[in-house]
Formats: C-alpha cells, sequence, structure tokens
C-alpha cells in the first residue's frame, strides 16, 4: 500500500544549510579555545586534561620518534589484515547462509546469537588459541568485524525484492545474469553498511586487543601512558586513532559513492542531511 | 476437489511456516551442539583451546549452585543499569532539545558525528585517569559508550518526523509544545528505540573491557582469570551468560518496537 | 496463432474453473473486484505460477513456464534502480542473452516509441511514476512478444496521465497488433482499450461475463462521452456491483480474522 506523506521543505530548513555549517565549525572552534584558556588559567587541572597546545607540543615530538610509527605500522596492519579477512570470509558466508532458505532458518538462531554476543569478550579466549603475539590481535578485529557482515549480507539475500527476481525470471534471465542485474547489485548497499559497521567493530577490536595483551601498537602506547600519567601523550595516541577510523570511514564512503552512484542524491539534500546515522540490518525485521 | 474457502487455508499455510522455521532452527542449534561435543570428545579440536557443550554447561551449573557466579552477575549489571540508564536519559534529551531548538541542533551535530567515529574504548586510559579504576570509571565509561549512539538516532528521528509531518501540523497553527508533543516525539520512538538498541549492546561491550582492564569483579573479570588459568569451560559459559543477556536485552526492545509497527507501516512497505 | 483453451485453478488465491479463448491479435481486458485472482490470473498465462488443475495453451503448446512468446508489463513498475532507463528498457533481451549492443539499440527505438527520448541515462528513482510506467511497457515490447500482458499497469496514475496512456497504449497496439490481456479494475479503461472485455466475480474468481466491445477503432477519447459507451459501462458495472460489495465482505472478514490471530 502507498501513502501519501508530505515531504514539505521548510523555508527554515533551506535558510539553515550554510547556518549548520557556521553553528558546527564554531561550537567545535569554542570548545578549544575554552580548554585552551581554562588550562593556560589553571582552572582546569593541566595534569589530568593537558590542553591543546600542549597536546599538539606532544604531537610534533611524537611524530620525529621511531617507536610512534612502529606503533602506528603495527596497528594498521591489524586493522587492515582482520578487516580484509572479515569482508572476505564474511560476505560469502553471509550470501550462503541467506541463499538457501532451508540453510538460513537453520543457522539463524546461531546467528542470532553471535550478533548479540560481545565479540570482543571472546579476547581471553583468542590469547589461548593464537598467543600473545600480533596473530591474536588479528584474530580478535577479524571475529569482531565479521559477524556484523555475515549478519548484514544475510539480512540482505533474504530481503531481496520480489518483484525485481520475478522480472528476472519472467523474462526468463539465466544465472549470471540475474546475479549481474539483480543479487550483486540489490547487495551492494548491504555490503557497503557492512563494511561501515565493520570498521567500527575492527578499530574497538585492535583497541581492546591491544590493551588486553601487547607491547606494541597504538592502543598499547595509549595505555602506557595512561599509567604514566602522560596526560598529552594520552590524548595525541587517542586523536590519531580516531584519525585512523575516520580515514577507514571515508575510505568506505568513497567507494560506496562511486559504486552506488545510481542512488546519489540531488546536491541540497546531501548537504541538509547534516547528521550521520549509523545503521544496521536488524534480524528482527525478517 | 472444489477449492477450500480462503479463510481455512491461509493460516495452516502459515502456520506450517512459522514451524518450519521454528523447527530448522532448533535442529541447528541442536545439530551444530553434537556435532561440537563430538568433534571435542574425538580429540578433533583440544578441550583447552575449545571446551564442549556440556562441559560449559556443568560449569555454568555449577557456578550456580555454588552460588560463587551471583556476585559476578551483580556487579556486571550494576554497572550497565547505571551507565546505561543515565545515558538513555542523558541521550533521548540531548537528541530531543536538539528537535526544540535548531541553535543546540548545530551545536551538538558535529560532536555527534565525531563521537560516532571516535573509538570510544581507546579514550579508557583517560578515563582512568580521571576516574581511578572503581565503579565510578567502569559506569562512566558505559555512560560515554551508550550516550551518543541514543542521541545520535534520537535527532535522527527528531529530523524525520519533521521532514514529514511538520508541515501539516504548522498548517493546523499548533504551538511549538503540542507539534513536540503530538508530532516529534511519537514520530522520534522508533528512532530512539534503535539508538537504545544499539546503545544496550555497545553499553554490554564497554562493561566487559571495563572489567578486563581493571577490575576484581564481573563477569568479565571471571571471564579474564579463568583465561588465565585456562580453565576454558568457565571462559565460554562467561560468554554465554553475556550472550543470553544480550539476547534478552535485544528481545525486550524488539518486543517494544514491534508495538509501534501498528502505526508505522513504511518500513515493510517498500519490500 | 491462436491463443486457445485456459483452464487453470488455484485453491489458495481460488481461481475457478476459468475457461478462456483469446484469439490471435485480439486486445482483450479483465476487470474485476480487487483480490479476485485478476493478477494471478495473468501470473498463470505467463508461467510465473502453475495452475493447480488444468492448463494454459498458447498456439496449441501447453505453457510451461516464462517464455521468449510472452512479456509482462507489471503492476509496479519494478525497474531496476541501478540501471539506466535505457537499460531498464532493454533488460528484457539482456535476460535472453542479446548482447547488449543490441540490446541497446533495440531499447533505443522503444524509448522513442514510448515518448521517453532524452531521458535514456536517467535512473528510476529521477522519473515520475507516469514515465517509470512507460519504461515498464517498453521493456516488455522491447522483446517482442506474441503476447502482451499487462497488469494494471496504470493505476499508480493520476487521472489525467492515465488518459494519456491509454492513448499511447492504443496508437502501440496498432502498430504491433499484438495479442493483448489487460487486468484493470477501471470499466472506462477496459471499454475504452479493447475488443473484449471479461469480467470476474470476487473470491472464488470466476468468469461472470464476456461481452465484446463493438466500438470503431481508431478510437478517440470522445468515444467515451458516446450512448453506445455509456451502455457497456452500464452493463459491466451491473455485474460487477454485486461482486465488489461481495470482495468488500471478504477482505472485512478476513481482517476480523487476522486481528483475532
Amino acid at each position: 500500500m502507498k501513502r501519501t506523506v508530505p515531504t514539505g521543505t521548510s523555508l527554515k530548513a533551506i535558510v539553515s544549510d550554510r547556518r549548520v555549517a557556521l553553528w558546527s565549525a564554531s561550537s567545535i572552534v569554542a570548545v578549544l579555545i575554552f580548554w585552551e584558556v581554562a588550562a593556560d588559567l589553571h582552572l582546569i587541572s593541566q595534569y589530568f586534561f593537558s590542553s591543546p597546545s600542549a597536546i599538539v607540543a606532544t604531537g610534533l615530538r611524537e611524530v620525529q620518534e621511531a617507536s610512534f610509527w612502529s606503533d602506528l605500522g603495527i596497528s594498521t596492519l591489524e586493522f587492515v589484515v582482520g578487516y580484509c579477512l572479515a569482508m572476505l570470509v564474511g560476505i560469502p558466508l553471509g550470501f550462503l547462509i541467506g541463499w538457501n532458505r532451508r540453510t538460513g532458518y537453520v543457522l539463524e538462531p546461531w546467528l542470532h546469537g553471535l550478533n548479540s554476543t560481545p565479540t570482543l569478550a571472546l579476547m581471553p579466549l583468542v590469547v589461548l588459541w593464537f598467543g600473545l603475539g600480533i596473530e591474536s590481535k588479528f584474530a580478535i578485529v577479524f571475529i569482531s568485524a565479521m559477524v556484523p557482515v555475515v549478519v548484514n549480507l544475510y539480512v540482505g539475500v533474504r530481503t531481496l525484492d520480489p518483484r525485481l527476481l520475478r522480472v528476472a525470471r519472467s523474462f526468463g534471465a539465466r544465472r549470471r545474469v540475474l546475479l549481474r542485474s539483480i543479487i550483486i547489485p540489490g547487495l551492494l548497499s548491504f555490503v557497503f553498511v557492512a563494511a561501515r559497521i565493520a570498521v567500527g567493530r575492527s578499530v574497538s577490536g585492535v583497541v581492546v586487543g591491544e590493551f588486553y595483551a601487547s607491547q606494541s601498537g597504538l592502543a598499547s602506547r595509549i595505555f602506557q601512558a595512561g599509567i604514566n600519567a602522560q596526560t598529552s601523550k594520552l590524548f595525541f595516541g587517542a586523536l590519531t586513532i580516531t584519525v585512523l577510523a575516520m580515514l577507514g570511514f571515508r575510505l568506505v564512503d568513497a567507494v560506496q559513492n562511486r559504486a552506488l552512484a545510481w542512488r546519489r542524491v540531488t546536491p541540497t539534500r546531501a548537504r541538509r542531511a547534516a547528521l550521520v546515522v549509523p545503521t544496521t540490518a536488524r534480524m528482527s525485521d525478517l | 476437489m472444489s477449492p477450500k474457502p480462503a479463510a481455512e487455508v491461509r493460516p495452516s499455510r502459515l502456520g506450517r511456516l512459522v514451524n518450519e522455521r521454528a523447527l530448522l532452527g532448533m535442529a541447528g542449534v541442536a545439530g551444530v551442539l553434537i556435532v561440537w561435543e563430538a568433534a571435542v570428545r574425538l580429540g578433533l579440536v583440544k578441550s583447552v583451546l575449545i571446551s564442549r557443550p556440556s562441559a560449559v554447561a556443568a560449569a555454568g551449573l555449577d557456578a550456580f549452585t555454588s552460588g560463587t557466579i551471583f556476585p559476578a552477575i551483580g556487579a556486571t549489571l550494576i554497572v550497565w543499569v547505571a551507565g546505561f540508564t543515565l545515558a538513555s536519559v542523558a541521550g533521548i534529551a540531548l537528541g530531543l532539545l536538539g528537535g526544540i531548538s535548531l541553535r543546540f541542533r548545530y551545536l551538538v551535530t558535529p560532536w555527534l558525528n565525531i563521537s560516532y567515529v571516535a573509538p570510544d574504548l581507546a579514550f579508557v586510559p583517560i578515563l582512568i585517569l580521571w576516574f581511578g579504576i572503581g565503579l565510578g570509571f567502569k559506569i562512566v565509561l558505559v555512560f560515554i559508550t551508550a550516550v551518543f549512539y541514543i542521541a545520535i538516532n534520537t535527532l535522527a528521528g527528531v529530523e524525520a518526523s519533521e521532514a514529514k509531518f511538520l508541515t501539516v501540523a504548522h498548517s493546523f497553527n499548533a504551538s511549538r509544545l503540542l507539534v513536540m508533543r503530538t508530532v516529534t516525539l511519537p514520530g522520534s520512538v522508533p528512532y530512539i528505540i534503535t539508538g537504545l538498541r544499539q546503545g544496550a549492546s555497545r553499553a554490554i561491550v564497554a562493561v566487559i573491557v571495563a572489567e578486563f582492564v581493571s577490575s576484581t569483579q564481573g563477569i568479565g573479570f571471571m571471564i579474564a582469570v579463568s583465561g588465565q588459568f585456562l580453565e576454558t569451560a568457565n571462559v565460554m559459559f562467561g560468554i554465554v551468560l553475556l550472550a543470553v543477556f544480550g539476547i534478552a536485552v535485544n528481545e525486550v526492545l524488539t518486543r517494544i518496537d514491534r508495538r509501534f509497527d501498528a502505526w508505522r507501516p513504511a518500513r515493510n512497505a517498500n519490500r | 496463432m491462436s491463443y486457445a483453451g485456459q483452464r487453470g485453478r488455484q485453491p489458495v488465491l481460488a481461481l475457478d474453473r476459468i475457461s478462456l479463448d483469446i484469439p490471435d491479435g485480439q486486445f482483450v481486458s479483465v476487470v474485476g473486484p480487487s483480490g479476485c485472482g485478476k493478477s494471478t490470473l495473468l501470473m498463470i498465462v505467463d508461467g510465473l505460477v502453475t495452475p493447480s488443475t488444468g492448463q494454459v495453451t498458447l498456439g496449441g503448446a501447453p505453457i510451461t513456464g516464462p517464455g521468449p512468446d510472452r512479456a509482462i508489463a507489471f503492476q509496479e513498475a519494478s525497474l531496476l534502480p541501478w540501471f539506466t532507463l535505457l537499460r531498464n528498457c532493454g533488460y528484457g533481451l539482456e535476460c535472453r542473452g542479446v548482447p547488449r549492443a543490441e540490446a541497446d539499440r533495440r531499447a533505443r527505438e522503444l524509448v522513442k516509441l514510448v515518448g521517453l527520448s532524452g531521458f535514456e541515462d536517467r535512473y528510476p528513482h529521477e522519473l515520475s511514476i507516469g514515465m517509470q510506467q512507460r519504461a515498464n511497457l517498453a521493456r516488455a515490447i522491447a522483446v517482442d512478444p506474441a503476447v502482451l500482458l499487462m497488469d494494471e499497469p496504470f493505476a499508480a496514475l493520476d487521472a489525467q496521465t492515465r488518459e494519456l496512456m491509454q492513448g499511447e497504449l492504443l496508437d502501440i497496439w496498432a502498430q504491433t497488433r499484438k495479442t493483448v490481456l489487460f487486468i484493470t479494475h477501471q470499466i472506462d479503461e477496459a471499454i475504452y482499450l479493447s475488443d473484449r472485455v471479461v469480467v470476474m466475480s470476487a473470491r472464488p474468481g470466476r468468469i461472470v461475463d464476456d461481452i465484446a466491445v463493438d466500438l470503431d477503432r481508431p478510437r478517440s477519447l470522445h468515444i467515451k462521452r458516446t450512448p453506445a459507451f455509456a451502455a457497456y459501462e452500464e452493463r459491466i458495472w451491473a455485474t460487477l456491483e454485486t461482486e465488489v460489495k461481495r470482495s468488500m465482505r471478504q477482505e472485512t472478514a478476513a481482517l476480523g480474522e487476522g486481528d483475532a490471530g
């Protein structure tokens, strides 16, 4: 059933397009200035809160240290290996589980259970399996990123538009045409949602993996800074990880914009959608 | 054969479908458990690496009958409930405030976007520095992890329901507060629940990580310690507990969510 | 070619002893209350649905599945959202293994035929519903089927666009002379387009009337205001009214049950 809903764009919303950017920027700048001034005037403790200028100064020192770069490299490697494995295994796995309706029903409870399990809690087991080396970090990143990928692909396959499938069947589409014209394009948006979630999960995996058992990597570096109460170094490290995560998200978005060019919205609407809303496929929708 | 009246045919067909799904699901659970048990018993997998389902069950039974598990459950639950409740109240309030004041919305939006990208767990050492390693730190971590998801979704709900229905309300000359009460709030409810769902599961992760990093009690602590003593069955029992809790929370929120489906045809309409 | 001898019956959706003979080149409309199985009938003819008893034959050969001699224009345009208009129009050909270049060439002709020239590179969500329905029609005609099956293709259009589209469909039909089986719930649409109107009952769907429409072709919109046209409308509505009421009662009852379960 179609239901018509008035989707009026209020004048206020159009006018506010430019204001959004202005307010957003000033909001961030204001907080930074307040932080700096309050720290400089000793209204807040430098020891606990550092200050933007101190963090920048620390950052400039950090980037000259070889150990910073090797830690960065190790964390990046953990992320890349775990993430790529999760996508390479998770996409076909979710697809295969969903492809046959019965197989789907058989494995659905396990998917549901795994999806509700905080997979990072497996870290002690992962250490048991892979030891304290970098392999255990690969594994925890892989496990925690793979689960949402499998679930999203599963939901994607099960919710392929039956009307489009019927069109293809009516025109007698061969398997290859069906795959190329309906199944793969239909699943792409789910793949990208999964890819985005997996970025977040992978970063968490790297962080927790290194906190739990590691002598190297950015998160481990932060942890060490925390123990030594080097607040600026701590902030700089957390910031670096945030920037890395952001790069990951950006990369996924860039690929997505290319692959899903057909559903690009008109520029005005894209600008208005200032808020990034995290989305997940929901098993309960099936 | 003459065709059966539709009313007679349809429920039985639907019934068969539901049964098929449930039956195959149960078969799947049983089947995997049996294969798993057999694989460990036959020595295909070392039991120190992956425990047997029966051993995990025995460990669980032991933990419950001896009562040793209850303080751990209590400790974890207190942190989760406190952090998540605070996050729910604050997150919904933040989102709705964004619905009342556009200026406030523009102020918080960049922070919400950053918070989504920023790995909250990377800030654990800073929180420890600020709050020590006690209850306060854990609750704050849970709060921070969950609050942004809830706020983001609430605000998204506010924006979505505004875009859809606000012109109608305006054309009736509704007052700001009335719009909030009759349009924005009910329209946002499904989004808020989505936020709560995401926040709740992130909060579980946060509790466990907090307990991994610094704690002497709780399920996370139990899992970590059992891991160090190679008590695999206990580790897996702890994870099962968490999974059950995660499923339960998810189920409760799904039930609440479903209640709003009656007047929300849109989600299923474009399938 | 002759299109002969159809007997389909579906216990669940309840098409009851449908028997219909359609000669080559005839434009036949089926009208009936909602839920009477009109669309199912069409799916059976296309081969997407297998009748539980009886069979459909096309030119003497029984239909066992979708085939190159038939094509459907679906009720919802169901264009592939990720393909351009041109590729969507050639999609039926692509499904049948026609090389892309050839499919594009043929699709371009049909885009022109349905009046969408200039929009070849647009994506479906950039087109109006009316334009999507034209593309839907073009996609079906592109495969050059002997029988064109149309499932309420104009139902989602506004009244003016619908009348325009009806006129264009008649033009296209005059050029191609295909056998058409057209499902609708608009009585005037059925009469205006068809050589023959078949009226179906509420569930279980049976054929309750079969009327030859003897109006001159080519037809223009004026014909809708002639007494002859009004007489056809009168006759069909008389049969249909009781069926529609019955169908509404069925729907209310079904909804009540659904709430209880």
